[in-house]
């Protein structure tokens, strides 16, 4: 059973993908703020991470920034999510080392099929 | 003139009794049978075979012998020689005597082979001379005397003369015979009685030895009044007639001949040339006390001689009085130039002394050439000019020039200083007689002035020789006036010059000087003038108020000391250093400080304004700009603009914010109206599936309709950028089919594509995509049945998307308004259609603004509509615009 690490400010959407991700099989740890995320992130390193980019504290980048510098953040999937962004944001993410891009708002019938895709590529 | 001629007259007869002092001897010729001439038969032959006799005669022992004006021979001896002619004549009718003027070298020898004569008329009888001549009775004696200057206490004791300079003519008598008594003497040669007179007169010899008939006639030719007879001489000029040793029958011809004339006939002589009438009485008794009885007689014979002589020349020297009158007159006219003034002297010296060239010449400084100012032609009446003399021409001439006050020839061809000349100047000028007068300045001669005869001979009378040397000095006169006129106009002119210069100049100092003290007082800006250590010299009105100080309170601080604040010392100082180097500084920032103390901040330029070494004199000006106002507004400035663009950020965060923020909720929204209906939470029964459905794309509607509003605010505020990619168009097309396949099938529209496989386009993906999906989703919203037909083609840089749809079409009246914001068409498929009504809006606004394309529709109501898409295939690069990133969007 694989666990994922939800960084996420927002409770109400902090639940939605727990429960969606619960219902699909998958144990959950989160973390509300960056620093939080990026803390758990190494200390006990899940298996991958869904990441919001905007957090009270540190953004998305810098989380992905510093949790890739680590050697126990180096190979962890990332999955950054996130409501629709100036354009160059994905390109920038992706350049810094996050797996996968998924846009809200979710659709709860295709997300999980999205995540397990972008696993699937992340370890291939 | 009559005045001036009884003037003259009794001037002579002044200096005649002041200085004559002789006595004659009563001719001892006497015969005691004067009528019978007995020559023997050998003189008469001797006579027959010379028939010409060669007489030398003195031309200028006046008044024994002389040439008179007329060029005749004439004098006391001159009768005896016409006497002896006549007696001889009376015999040998053929015979006479021919009278010769002896050269200057003939008069000078006593060998009479060299004088070229057989005879002399008036010889004076020496010991030399009789080695070579017979002399005959004597006629006439005179006296030597030793004429000195008036104020020489010297006697006539030639003894005492130690050292003395005493000139004596050089071919006359007195020579020989003095050198012979009185070898320790020094003797002076001199050329003339003249010469001799004016040595005497100027210094240069302390005596001078002549006869008194003689010494006075030329005297007072030259206006000599400064002289008087010393005394007698122990000689005396025995004058007789003398004939060559080498001829002795003239000898005795010439005794029995002159033995032979009556005492009658000499006294009519001596009553001729002596006024022997007056002989009886003293004329002058209160004369010196050596005065004898005899002098009185010579005295008036002498003054009677000379008062004819100058009775004969009164007409002439009327006429030669008269010309200089003139001249004289006109000179006054200071303004006539030179050139006119020697033109009038040539004019009327032709003119007067009838000669027919009459010039003036001047020297070059080198005194080798002279050169002709004017040459008057007398009978042409008209002026010339001649090119220049040269001294290696004429090297006699011009020593003639330098040493003779004038130069009289009467025979071109005998002279010897015409000699130079023959073959030039005067053979080419047919001049056959001239008289020149020397210019001279001070002494030395500058110039000449020519009178030039070319009718034959001439013989120059005295007078005209005196009046060209009046003339010559008319000449010096004018010259020097001239001269002294062109430098005082040339004074005056420079003057005058220098006068209007420095009126100018003190003018155009006054104009700086206001225009300096105006700019200075009414700048608005502080200026002071230091001195080169910093003392203020002056203030201005702006500077006296920006210190605080009264006027004229700053006058004598020093600049960096009181003005500059402290901290701005060092600079300034720096600044002053450099500046006295030769530096000028602008707007150098300097905290400057007033009366109070309180610190102004202030721009500041400095330089030096003169070049003078000295402290006192350079000068530094000192210009200042109170930048406090300044430096507040750029501080202003610098805030509003950060203020500006933090808001700029706050805008572009709030739009970039806004996405999320509407988002987050709608996600969960959505999210879990999702979950729900998918029955994850559990199962739902009809009526809840429904509400939630209708929950759901109520949801998802506001979800379009934020992100078209956010994508339209973001074009318009130009947040929104392009990102260029290269990807092939069919890959596109297909993805918006995929989009959009559920709603065909759903409406059972069959959606159609047709694509050239190998477009490839180079334009912003993502957008393309917005805008393809866009209308053919409008396409697919506003048709029932039919057909959606999509239709790319690439034609040469442009791709041309169609979209063609079976719809309900467009009125003509709603396509004006195709493209306008939350405009829906009023059709009966209103309420079964959920839009924006920012779609085509969002579309066209995508194409125009970054894509670089257009789009277009045609639509006919009930037929459908026809969509047309233009871009270019690759887009042009487009300005990167200002663009901010939730990523990096530092939240506090």
């Amino acid at each position: 059973m694989k666990t994922a690490l939800i960084i996420e400010d927002n409770a109400n959407n902090l639940e939605l993908i727990r429960f969606i991700l619960v219902q699909a099989g998958y144990k959950i740890r989160f973390a509300m703020t960056g620093l939080k995320g990026v803390q758990q992130a190494l200390t006990i390193p899940p298996d991958f991470i869904i990441l919001d980019i905007q957090l009270p504290d540190i953004n998305g980048l810098e989380v992905l920034k510093r949790i890739r510098a680590h050697a126990n953040g180096a190979t962890v999937p990332i999955i950054a999510m996130t409501s629709y962004a100036m354009a160059g944001d994905k390109q920038r993410l992706l350049a810094e080392g996050c797996t996968a891009y998924i846009e809200k708002p979710i659709d709860p019938i295709c997300v999980i099929a999205q995540i397990e895709e972008a696993l699937k590529n992340a370890k291939s | 003139m009559k005045s001036l001629f009884h003037h003259k007259l009794n001037k002579l007869i002044r200096l005649a009794g002041l200085v004559f002092y002789f006595f004659v001897l009563i001719p001892s010729v006497s015969a005691s049978n004067p009528s019978a001439l007995k020559l023997n038969q050998a003189e008469l032959d001797w006579l027959a075979a010379n028939p010409i006799v060669k007489v030398a005669v003195s031309p200028d022992y006046a008044p024994i012998s002389f040439i008179n004006d007329d060029g005749q021979h004439i004098g006391m001896s001159a009768d005896y020689l016409k006497l002896v002619q006549q007696q001889i004549n009376a015999q040998v009718p053929q015979f006479q005597f021919q009278i010769v003027v002896p050269t200057p070298a003939e008069r000078l020898t006593n060998v009479p082979l060299n004088k070229h004569v057989d005879m002399v008329l008036d010889f004076v009888q020496t010991p030399e001379r009789e080695q070579y001549w017979y002399f005959s009775k004597t006629y006439i004696e005179l006296p030597l005397h030793l004429i000195v200057h008036k104020n020489q206490q010297l006697k006539a004791d030639l003894a005492s003369y130690k050292n003395a300079k005493i000139a004596v003519v050089r071919h006359y008598a007195a020579v020989e015979l003095i050198a012979k008594a009185y070898p320790s003497l020094q003797l002076v040669m001199v050329d003339t009685n003249q010469e001799g007179l004016k040595k005497v007169t100027f210094g240069d010899v302390d005596a001078f030895v002549s006869d008194l008939p003689v010494a006075s006639y030329w005297a007072n030719q030259a206006g000599l009044v400064q002289l008087k007879n010393a005394g007698k001489l122990p000689y005396s000029y025995k004058i007789s007639f003398a004939s060559s040793r080498q001829v002795p029958a003239l000898k005795t011809i010439l005794e029995k001949t002159l033995a032979n004339i009556s005492t009658a006939k000499q006294t009519k002589i001596l009553d001729r040339w002596m006024l022997g009438t007056f002989v009886s009485k003293p004329l002058v008794s209160d004369f010196v006390g050596e005065l004898l009885f005899a002098s009185a007689i010579v005295l008036t014979i002498a003054l009677g001689w000379l008062i004819k002589r100058v009775v004969n020349q009164r007409a002439r020297q009327n006429t030669q009085e008269k010309a200089l009158a003139l001249l004289t007159q006109n000179q006054l006219r200071k303004s006539q130039k030179i050139e006119d003034i020697y033109q009038e002297i040539a004019q009327l010296a032709a003119e007067t002394l009838q000669v027919e060239r009459a010039s003036i010449w001047l020297f070059n400084d080198a005194k080798t050439q002279l050169a002709c100012q004017t040459l008057y032609l007398k009978s042409l009446q008209s002026f010339t000019s001649h090119e220049p003399l040269e001294f290696r021409h004429l090297p006699a001439y011009f020593n003639e020039l330098t040493t003779n006050r004038v130069i009289a020839v009467a025979d071109t061809s005998q002279d010897p200083v015409a000699v130079e000349f023959t073959h030039g100047y005067i053979q080419a000028n047919k001049v056959t007689a001239f008289l020149d007068g020397t210019i001279r300045v001070s002494g030395e001669t500058v110039g000449v002035i020519c009178l030039e005869h070319t009718n034959g001979k001439r013989r120059w009378t005295l007078d005209e020789q005196s009046f060209v040397g009046s003339l010559a000095d008319l000449c010096r006169i004018s010259l020097e006036t001239c001269r002294r006129r062109d430098a005082e106009q040339k004074v005056l002119k420079l003057n005058q010059h220098l006068e209007q210069e420095v009126v100018a100049r003190a003018l155009l100092l006054r104009e700086t000087e206001k225009r300096y003290n105006y700019v200075l007082e009414h700048a608005p800006i502080p200026i002071l003038i230091l001195k080169k250590n910093g003392e203020i010299i002056e203030a201005n009105h702006e500077a006296e108020a920006a210190y605080g100080a009264p006027s004229g309170a700053m006058v004598g601080k020093n600049f960096i000391q009181t003005v500059v604040a402290p901290e701005s010392r060092k600079t300034a100082i720096v600044m002053a250093a450099r500046t006295l180097n030769g530096d000028s500084f602008r707007n150098v920032e300097l905290t400057l400080q007033n009366a109070n103390g309180e610190k102004v901040q202030y721009i500041c330029s400095i330089g030096m304004v003169t070049d003078a070494e000295d402290v006192e004199q350079g000068q530094m000006v000192a210009i200042a700009q109170n930048i406090s106002q300044q430096k507040l507004l750029e501080y202003s400035l610098t805030k509003s603009r950060e203020a500006a663009e933090s808001a700029d950020r706050i805008k572009s965060m709030f739009v970039a914010s806004m996405s999320h923020e509407l988002r987050t909720p709608l996600n969960s929204i959505i999210g879990f109206l999702g979950v729900v209906l998918q029955g994850m939470s559990g199962e739902l029964n009809v009526k809840q599936k429904d509400q939630l459905g209708r929950a759901y794309h109520s949801s998802k509607h506001l979800l379009s309709l934020i992100t078209d509003v956010i994508d339209i605010s973001k074009i318009e505020a130009g947040y929104l950028q392009v990102q260029v990619e290269k990807f092939a168009l069919a890959d596109l097309l297909a993805e918006v089919q995929h989009a959009v396949q559920h709603l065909a099938e759903e409406k059972d529209i069959q959606l159609r594509i047709e694509c050239e496989p190998q477009i490839k386009l180079e334009t912003d993906r993502k957008r393309l995509y917005q805008v393809v999906l866009n209308v053919v989703s409008n396409g697919l919203k506003y048709s029932e049945q039919g057909i959606v037909k999509v239709v790319a083609s690439a034609k040469g840089k442009q791709l041309t998307i169609i979209v063609k749809d079976t719809g309900i079409g467009i009125s003509e009246l709603d396509l004006a308004n195709m493209f306008k914001p939350f405009v829906r068409l009023d059709s009966h498929l209103k309420i079964k259609t959920l839009g924006t009504g920012l779609g085509l809006y969002l579309t066209r606004k995508l194409l125009v603004q970054l894509l670089g394309g257009d789009v277009s529709v045609t639509s006919q109501l009930g037929h459908g509509s026809t969509f047309t898409i233009n871009i270019p295939i690759k887009m042009p690069k487009a300005a990167i615009r200002h663009q901010t990133s939730v990523l990096e969007d530092s939240r506090p």
